[in-house]
Formats: structure tokens, sequence, C-alpha cells
């Protein structure tokens, strides 16, 4: 799912996760996508919900 | 200098015709009777016009067919003429506040079809010493637009000569000099001036060695050179007596030949090139009678005279207009004798390039007054038509007494006029003739170019690729239509093209850098553009350039077009070749936070890592 993503810098960038995506626990896999041209998907990040 | 002196004698036609039997060579200089030619007067000025002088100055041939010239003194007139007789008033300067215009130098046509012209006064104020003016043609009764006014009395500014159209689409003319002004005499300006108005003085004669009062029209060679005549100037010593000089169009004067202060001298009527690529003058003076002569300028320093006037017995003498090439490579002329002292023979004469010399028709006035049907004082160099009749005007005599526009047909067939001798290929060139409405084919030296009728008497023909110098036809359903010269083409600059670029891709967000564009047919004057827009570009060599791409060009991720344009004559834009600047692969360092407990509320996720854009998005996979 593509969260609504605001651009701060080259370096950062931050998103809402909305509480339906964390109602479970478990584990949630995290990426950054930039479109084409060139661009492509980052190597992703695990986010622990307890 | 090797110089040949002919006796003028007459023969008969059977003895003349003999000895072209025997060899051209004993020809040169000969006399020849007047024949049955056809002249007709055609117009009396002042019947229509009401003008109170009769015309003077070089007829200019309109992209409508019809003739364009001037009459001067008092209150300048512009008329225009058919070939048929025709005469309309275009434009009559006001009476008041008593002006006094000297627009005596006839017309030119230039490249976008107006009337360019001088005149040696305007307006009476004293505020000038002359002008160059523009006329639009289908805008009758408007006042031509002056676009350039000479400094009154100031340096190398007094006499005026007709203007000549350079292939740039630029007006050439000289100044003779200043003269009947304080101070020293000068020797005259070769100048330019543009369209829009934009005066540039090109060269000042100096006189001794140089020319010095150059004087008669300019003619464009077919090398791109002007030629043209100076009254004194040329080799020190014995040599005062005029010039034949070549000037290029960016004002580098050389001498082709010193006339000396004995023989020939004081050419006044610039030079003609013939169909064989040779100058052909008058001299105003001297001569085995001393009325003048006719000669063949053979090669730098060299001249070969191919008639000497004698008046009495040629009618005519002392010439002091153009010569005009004919269909045939004969050179054809008015002359008046009136140097002598009052009204004298005139006639219209034709001359070969081996010297032949044909009295072709005589007018010989006993008085130059109202009433003399076939007009007197002859004052326009023949005009070659389309349709193969020679026009003029005289400006005296005809039923008003104020001159007449007199036709001469001499059994010349139609052809074409070429806008300029020469061209630069992949550039148009104005075509003159008639009958182009059924144009089916316009060929150079055999080579088909497209073409755009503009009219049924004008044309314009790209000039094709591959053109080589030769003659230009039109193909009509009447038949095919000759130049009476052969056309020169000229490599233009060339269609550039782009097979490579380096680098061809580029981050979003980098620097800037320089991009190294390869291909074919770059120039020092090659502009790279990026999307159209011109960029800073160095020439490294014909196959490769390269450009300054800023920072904010690759600012945002797409495709961007990359082109060259070289400048006409020529060129034009290559095809397009694509930049592509890339999003770049992001990466993910860390996210914060990393955790949360189940059941809670939204929050907000920071991703950290390298390569984010604006579009950016972050994915979550639960």
């Amino acid at each position: 799912m593509k969260l609504t993503t605001t651009y701060v810098s080259s370096t950062m960038l931050t998103a809402t996760v909305p509480a339906a995506d964390i109602k479970t626990a478990g584990t949630a896999s995290v990426t950054v996508f930039n479109k084409t041209p060139g661009g492509g998907t980052s190597n992703a990040k695990t986010f622990t919900i307890n | 200098m090797n110089c040949i002196h002919f006796q003028v004698k007459k023969f008969s036609m059977a003895a003349v015709a003999l000895t072209m039997l025997a060899t051209v060579v004993i020809l040169a200089g000969i006399a020849i009777p007047a024949q049955a030619q056809t002249y007709a007067p055609l117009y009396n000025f002042g019947v229509v016009d009401s003008s109170q002088n009769g015309p003077n100055g070089q007829l200019a041939l309109g992209r409508d067919g019809n003739f364009y010239g001037t009459i001067n003194q008092m209150r300048s007139e512009i008329y225009q003429i058919t070939p048929g007789g025709g005469e309309k008033l275009l434009w009559k300067s006001p009476q008041s506040p008593d002006p006094a215009e000297q627009c005596y130098n006839g017309l030119t046509l230039g490249s976008d079809g107006l009337l360019y012209g001088t005149c040696n006064l305007w307006d009476d104020n004293l505020d000038n010493g002359g002008v160059i003016f523009k006329f639009d043609p289908t805008h009758e009764d408007d006042a031509p637009t002056v676009l350039y006014k000479f400094p009154f009395c100031s340096y190398n500014t007094y006499g005026l000569g007709p203007l000549t159209l350079g292939t740039d689409g630029n007006l050439y003319g000289t100044t003779t000099g200043k003269n009947g002004c304080p101070g020293s005499y000068t020797y005259g300006i070769f100048y330019k001036i543009t369209p829009a108005g934009q005066f540039t003085i090109l060269h000042v004669f100096q006189g001794i060695p140089e020319p010095g009062t150059p004087s008669g029209p300019l003619t464009l060679g077919a090398n791109g050179n002007f030629y043209g005549t100076s009254q004194i100037g040329g080799k020190p010593g014995d040599y005062n007596g005029g010039t034949v000089y070549q000037i290029t169009p960016k004002g580098k004067v050389s001498v082709l030949y010193s006339f000396p202060n004995t023989g020939p001298y004081m050419p006044v009527a610039g030079v003609t090139q013939g169909a064989d690529g040779k100058f052909y003058g008058t001299t105003n003076y001297g001569g085995t009678y001393g009325h003048g002569t006719i000669f063949q300028l053979v090669s730098t320093g060299t001249i070969s005279v191919l008639h000497n006037f004698n008046y009495s017995v040629d009618h005519a003498g002392f010439p002091s207009f153009p010569l005009t090439l004919g269909t045939d490579g004969s050179l054809y002329a008015p002359s008046l004798t009136f140097n002598m002292g009052g009204y004298g023979p005139e006639s219209l004469f034709k001359i070969t390039t081996k010297g032949v010399y044909t009295d072709l028709y005589n007018l010989l006035p006993a008085t130059c007054a109202q009433g003399t049907a076939d007009g007197c004082m002859l004052s326009s160099p023949l005009v070659l038509h389309p349709n193969g009749t020679f026009y003029g005007t005289t400006a005296q005599g005809g039923s008003v007494g104020r001159g007449v526009f007199y036709g001469l047909n001499t059994g010349l067939k139609p052809y074409i006029i070429l806008q300029a001798p020469l061209g630069n290929i992949g550039t148009t060139l104005g075509i003159f003739g008639q009958g182009f409405s059924t144009a089916s084919a316009v060929e150079f030296n055999g080579t088909l170019a497209n073409f755009i009728v503009v009219s049924d008497t004008y044309l314009t023909a790209t000039i094709p690729a591959g053109a080589t110098k030769g003659y230009v036809t039109v193909t009509e359903s009447s038949g095919t239509l000759k130049s009476a010269i052969k056309f020169t083409p000229k490599p233009g600059n060339p269609m550039p093209t782009i097979t490579s670029l380096s680098p061809s891709t580029a981050i979003v967000g980098g620097a800037g850098f320089t991009l190294r564009v390869n291909g074919t047919g770059f120039m020092s004057a090659s502009v790279v553009k990026w999307l159209g827009s011109p960029r800073t570009t160095s020439f490294v060599s014909a196959t490769q350039i390269t450009a300054i791409i800023n920072a904010a060009e690759i600012a945002k991720a797409g495709t961007f077009k990359v082109t060259v344009t070289n400048p006409a004559p020529g060129g034009g834009t290559s095809a397009a070749f694509n930049f592509v600047v890339n999003n770049p692969v992001p990466t993910l360092a860390s996210i914060s936070p990393s955790s949360a407990t189940h059941g809670g509320a939204a929050f907000t996720l920071t991703a950290t890592g390298t390569g984010y854009v604006s579009g950016s998005v972050i994915e979550w996979k639960g």
C-alpha cells in the first residue's frame, strides 16, 4: 500500500501510517519507491507491530 | 597593357556578311548600318500624370511584370508603366512648402518586392545631402519611407547613384564624394543599407591609387562581388582617367583596370557582366575619335576596345548609360551626344562581344521639343523585359514634350530574369518571367527545384542540392524559358545531424555539466538547443560540439529533446535526440519509529536514506 508521503529532503521522507495498518500484531515491510524514468524500489526495512 | 584600337567603318550588309564568313576577328569594331528594328513610342509622359518633367533613371521591373520609375526635379514622382504603355502615377511629392526633391536615379526592386531608390536632395531643407528611400508599389499615394538621410555637405556624401541588390537582401551603392562644399574634395564611399534602414559605410575611396569618384550602378558579379567604374583614380602617374574596380560586399576594393590620360578614359556607366563572364563597359571620352569607346575587360590590367564612337557616323557617342545584356549575348544601350552642345543625334545600339557594332535605331530630332514623336533626350538604360523587348524612356519630346516610354523589339525571344546571378543552395531565388501560371518545372542546369508560383510573372525557387553552374529554365505550357546568364549555386551551411550525446542521461537533481554532442555538419555558428532553447555552445570539430547544461535543467525527471541549429544560408535544425533525466534508485537506511503497539493510533513514519525526490512514495506491506 502506498502511504501518503511528504518529501522533506533528498534523504528524508515522512508518511502517515493509518491506525488500521497496525490493528494486528506482526511485522510490515517498508520500502521507498521512485517512478520512472530510472527510479525503482529501495531495500526494505521491517516495522514491528507488538 | 594590351589595348586594341579599331577603325570605325561602315560596310554594306553584303560586305559584312562576306566578312562574317571569313573571320569574326576582322569584324571587331565594324559598324553595321541601322537595321529595321521595331521602335515604338508607347506612352507620352504628361498625358495621364500631368508631370512637369520627364522621367529619368533606371526602370525597375516589378514582380507584376510592370516597370517602375521616377520623374524628377522640383516635384518628384514615382510611376508605374505597363509594357504596353499604360501609365499610372503612384506618388507625387507635395508642392509646398517648396519641395525640391531630386530623385533621378531610378528605382531598384528589393528582395521583399519593395522599390528602393536614392534622391540627391530631399525636401529642400538643406538638412541632408540626399536620401535613400523605399516605396511600396502596392500602397500608392503613401509617401516613400526615408531610410537614411546623408548629412548635408558632409564628408563623402554628395552625388548618389542607383542602388544594387545584394544576395543578402541588402542594398549597396556608392556616392561620388564631396564636391562644391566647403573643405577638401573627397572621393566617395561604398555603403550598404538594410531594408530596415541600417546604414553602414563599407569603404571610403581614396583616389589614386584607389578608385575615386565612382559613378554608374554597381553590378553584382557571378562571384558575389560588386563591380563598378570610377571617373578618376587608379594607377599613379599618367593614369587618372578612371578605373574599373571590384569591391567585395565587405568593402575590400581592388582596381581591375586604370585608364590612362590618353586613350579611352572616364568610364561613367558601370560595367555589365556578359554571358561569357567577362565585363563590358564604356568610356565617356577618348578613343580614336575622342567620342568614347566600348571596351571588354579581358583580364586584370587589360582591356580590349570593341568600338570607337564617331558620333557623326554612329549617331551615338559619349556613352553614359550602362550596357544591357541581351539573350543573344550581345550588349545594348542608348546613347545621346548632347555633350557636343545643344541637341545632337541619339541612337540605340548593339555590340557583340566580338566587337560588331550595330546602329539599331536613330532618333534624329532637328530640335528636341514637344511633338517629337520618337521622343528625345534618352534618359534611362535599356531594360530587357521577360517578353524579349527592350524598354526605355526619353526625358523630352513626345506629344506633351515631357518624354516618352518606348519599346525596342530586336527579335529576341521571351526569357527569364534571375534576381541574382548566384545564391546559396537551400535558399530561394526570385525569378521574373511570363506565363508562370502554367509553370510545371524549374531547373538549375538540369537539376529540378521546388518552386512557388507567386503570380503569372514571378515565382520563387529553392536552389536545389546538387545544382551546378548553368542556365536556369522554367518549363510552362508555351515552352521552356531560359535565363540570359548562367547561375552560380554556392554551397550553403550544412544541415547538422546528431548521432549521439555524451552523457545521454543524468540523475535528477544532479549538478550542471558539459554535454558533448556528436554528429555531422557542425560549424562554429552551430547552436545546441535544449527543448528548443539555445544553450552556450562551443565548437570542437565538424563532428563534435559541446554545450553547458545547468543544474536547473535536470531538476526534474523526464525526456528532453536536444537539437543543433546551423544558421542560413542553408543550415537548419537537426532531428531531435533524446536526453533522459532519470530518477535515482532510492535506498532506505532507517525508519522511525521502527515499531508500534497493535491497536494504537495513526502515526507519522519517517524514512531516512538516499535518492529521494519529489514524488517518492513510502510503501507499506503488512
